[in-house]
């Protein structure tokens, strides 16, 4: 018998949780079922699973509590499950720690896909891992973060400071979604928390630059209200 | 009992110039005596001088005000007679027939300033009672033809200032219940008085009990102001109050005056409540048939692939061992495609939802519009692997204010429109340009266009056929033009000459309309 990873379902709606349980089952995994959030909170802390799938509408307490309770002792991979038209919702959950967000209704390939990020993301933080040989190929994307140069199609592409930055943490969060203020916060420090102009302009300047289209980007895909991702392997 | 309290009023408030009817009460009598002394020379005869003071008597009763004048006539007629006409001449010498005289000339004069004051009196208020009457016609007509309750408050502050001279102040709803009143002041002291606690407190009684309140009242007696309600068929539509200035309460007349004044523009406010009631009415009864009309389409619109499912599912689930795998599967992406098509009509139908609970309330903020066609074109590829789409934005970078979800719905909905229903084999156009003040999105395709007969009612969500292919496209357009007017723009659809469709959006680029808070 093989040590298969563990993930948590917290979810309330008996047909979804099912479903989601039948797909994850049928792709090697092994899952455990909560109804709501005192529940998760116990077997979270009962279980260590390798992975927590959590709705945010939860009968008794809000989800974002779950979160907040969880990641004072533990950096568990969590992806986040919530209806779309709640975007602000999902970008406080990614700014507690959530690594992911998948929002309903969503079909099995692309919930494998996201647990799949999501864990890996996870093993790379444990085994504090970088990209291997510092370099980074997507496509006809390379980034070489020891020498700092970006190449399209083998060429050149010639990138500012910033905007190397930007490129090189969506780079080494593939497959995750990073908030607007993350990104904010990482490139240009704290205090430009709230001028989302800035980065959307460099964002602009930056698909110019890499992507064919801009308005058909391959590489940086934008998440409305929340924030920016790279497309994991698809 | 009102008229001799209304001629009391008048005589004492009257005061007529006392100097005019002295000259009167002087002049009269002396005429009348050198015309006597006339007579009595040519005639030689003393007989009809009484007669003459008699006259004269009735003469100053007519021409003064008052009782006293004629007395003091009816003394001197009683002098002037004794003193030049009769033996002794030139002497007062009273003997007994003098009182007889005297009482008669008294008594002529009393009942002629009597008769005389009360038919003056009556003239006078006569006269007054028309120019009121006037008055309140003028002011019933006015009230007629004013528009809206600020217009009668006014109005009325106007009519009661010019009757009463006094700062006078309009409430419409109960101050205890938060209302404010209009104030129509003399100066700016009696604005500040009016609006005291203690005003309001008696302003709050006169609409809890209906009767007058404030000064001179029993109710809240320590007021500045005497408030009357404004009250029509037992129903309290306003308060209106006046300051009881030193001069006191104003005359009993007047107060009838403003009674009537009150009465019509009770009456005029219930009429203007009353219409303004009719009219909500009526914008209710046309949302209704709105919400009606669009809850018919949407049943409609959801009855179908909620029969496909049920039918499919139903049909897997009772026949396990005779379908092959392949029909099988096929009945399982039939499901999948109508729960996804159900999905996004829920979708939509949350949309209409929170705009028409709050338009005002819409989340508006800068965002660049390749990131929200990409991401359109991006979910829209979800749902139809297939789908071609030519996405175009302008070179320079376009921040444009707009709830984002929103505008990504609309996108959503004019591209899924256009793949499911143009049937075109070429690839749908999105192209994002500007043009003035506007960002101006635009869905093209090259299908079979859309049939001139639907055009003009393309956006009013109900389609005209109920054919089922259509199913859906009526709704999300109406949606469409919700979300583009809430953000202060315009949509429009029209074929291309060359064939196909065009759906043509626009969006402020300045923040400067209306709809945002």
């Amino acid at each position: 018998m093989t040590n298969k990873t563990t993930v948590l379902i917290v979810e309330d709606e008996d047909a979804i949780a099912h479903f989601i349980s039948t797909v994850l089952t049928a792709n090697g995994y092994r899952t455990i079922n909560a109804t709501n959030g005192a529940e998760a909170i116990s077997l979270i802390s009962s279980h260590c699973p390798d992975l927590i799938l959590l709705d945010l509408g939860l009968p008794d307490m809000d989800g974002l509590e779950v979160l907040r309770k969880t990641r004072e002792w533990s950096g568990i991979p969590i992806l986040v499950v919530s209806a779309r038209g709640e975007e602000q919702q999902k970008v406080e959950a990614l700014d507690l720690g959530a690594d992911d967000y998948i929002t309903k209704p969503f079909g099995s390939s692309e919930l494998m896909a996201r647990i799949r990020a999501a864990i890996r993301h996870g093993i790379k933080m444990e085994m504090g891992e970088d990209l291997p040989d510092g370099k980074f190929t997507r496509g006809d994307l390379a980034v070489d973060f020891k020498k700092r140069i970006v190449t399209v199609d083998g060429k050149d592409v010639h990138l500012t400071q910033n905007e190397f930055k930007i490129v090189t943490l969506i780079c080494k969060h593939v497959g995750q979604v990073l908030t607007y203020s993350y990104i904010l916060n990482q490139v240009w420090g704290q205090f430009a928390q709230n001028d989302r102009q800035i980065l959307r302009v460099n964002m602009a300047n930056i698909r110019r630059k890499i992507e064919k289209n801009p308005a058909e980007p391959k590489y940086i895909l934008t998440e409305v209200g929340v924030g920016y991702r790279m497309p994991d392997e698809d | 009992m009102k008229i001799t309290r209304n001629q009391k009023y008048a005589a004492l408030s009257r005061l007529p110039s006392p100097i005019r009817d002295a000259a009167v009460t002087l002049v009269i009598p002396a005429a009348v005596t050198g015309i006597s002394l006339l007579v009595s020379r040519w005639s030689g005869s003393n007989d009809n001088i009484g007669v003459i003071y008699v006259l004269a008597v009735v003469l100053v009763s007519r021409f003064t005000s008052g009782y006293l004048w004629g007395i003091i006539a009816s003394v001197l007629g009683v002098f002037g007679t004794n003193y030049f006409f009769t033996v002794p001449y030139h002497t007062l010498e009273f003997s007994s027939g003098y009182s007889i005289t005297f009482f008669s000339m008294l008594v002529v004069s009393l009942m002629t300033s009597t008769a005389t004051v009360r038919l003056r009196e009556h003239a006078r208020l006569a006269l007054l009672r028309e120019k009121r009457t006037d008055n309140l016609y003028e002011f019933s007509q006015k009230l007629l033809s004013a528009g809206g309750i600020d217009s009668i408050v006014s109005l009325t502050l106007e009519y009661l200032f010019r009757t009463l001279k006094r700062s006078v102040i309009f409430y419409t709803e109960d101050p205890a219940a938060g209302g404010r009143g209009t104030l129509k002041t003399t100066c700016d002291r009696d604005a500040l008085t009016l609006c005291s606690m203690d005003e309001q407190e008696a302003a709050h009684q006169a609409f809890v009990t209906g009767v007058r309140t404030g000064a001179g009242t029993k109710i809240c007696p320590k007021a500045a102001a005497c408030y009357f309600p404004v009250a029509a068929h037992g129903c309290m539509l306003g308060a209106v109050g006046f300051l009881v200035t030193q001069d006191g309460e104003p005359a009993v007349n007047i107060l009838t005056f403003l009674e009537m004044l009150i009465s019509q523009t009770a009456l005029a406010l219930e009429r203007q409540r009353l219409s303004e009631k009719q009219q909500a009415a009526v914008v209710e009864a046309e949302k209704e048939k709105m919400r009606t009309n669009l809850l018919r389409s949407v049943s409609h619109d959801l009855r179908t692939p909620l029969t496909s499912i049920i039918g499919a599912s139903s049909a897997i689930l009772e026949n396990p061992e005779r379908i092959d795998p392949q029909t099988r599967n096929r009945l399982i992406s039939d499901i999948h495609q109508e729960a996804q098509w159900l999905i996004r009509m829920v979708e939509n139908l949350l949309t209409v939802t929170r705009i028409h609970s709050a338009p005002a309330r819409l989340k508006k903020q800068p965002e660049a519009v390749e990131e929200i066609a990409a991401e359109s074109v991006t979910r829209l590829k979800k749902r139809f692997p297939g789908a071609a789409v030519h996405v175009s934005v302008p070179e320079e970078f376009l921040m444009v204010p707009m709830d984002a979800t929103l505008i990504e719905q609309v996108l959503i909905n004019l591209l899924e429109n256009a793949v499911r229903h143009a049937g075109a084999t070429q690839p749908i156009e999105l192209q994002v340009g500007v043009e003035q003040k506007n960002a101006v999105f635009e869905v093209r395709d090259r299908g079979k266009g859309l049939s001139e007969t639907l055009l003009p009612h393309i956006f009013d969500g109900y389609p005209s056929d109920n054919s089922d292919s259509t199913r859906g496209s009526g709704v999300g357009l109406s949606i469409c033009k919700s979300i583009v007017r809430a953000h202060g723009g315009t949509i429009t659809a029209a074929n291309r000459p060359d064939g196909g469709a065009v759906f043509t959006f626009t969006l402020p680029l300045e923040e400067a309309n209306s709809h945002d808070e």
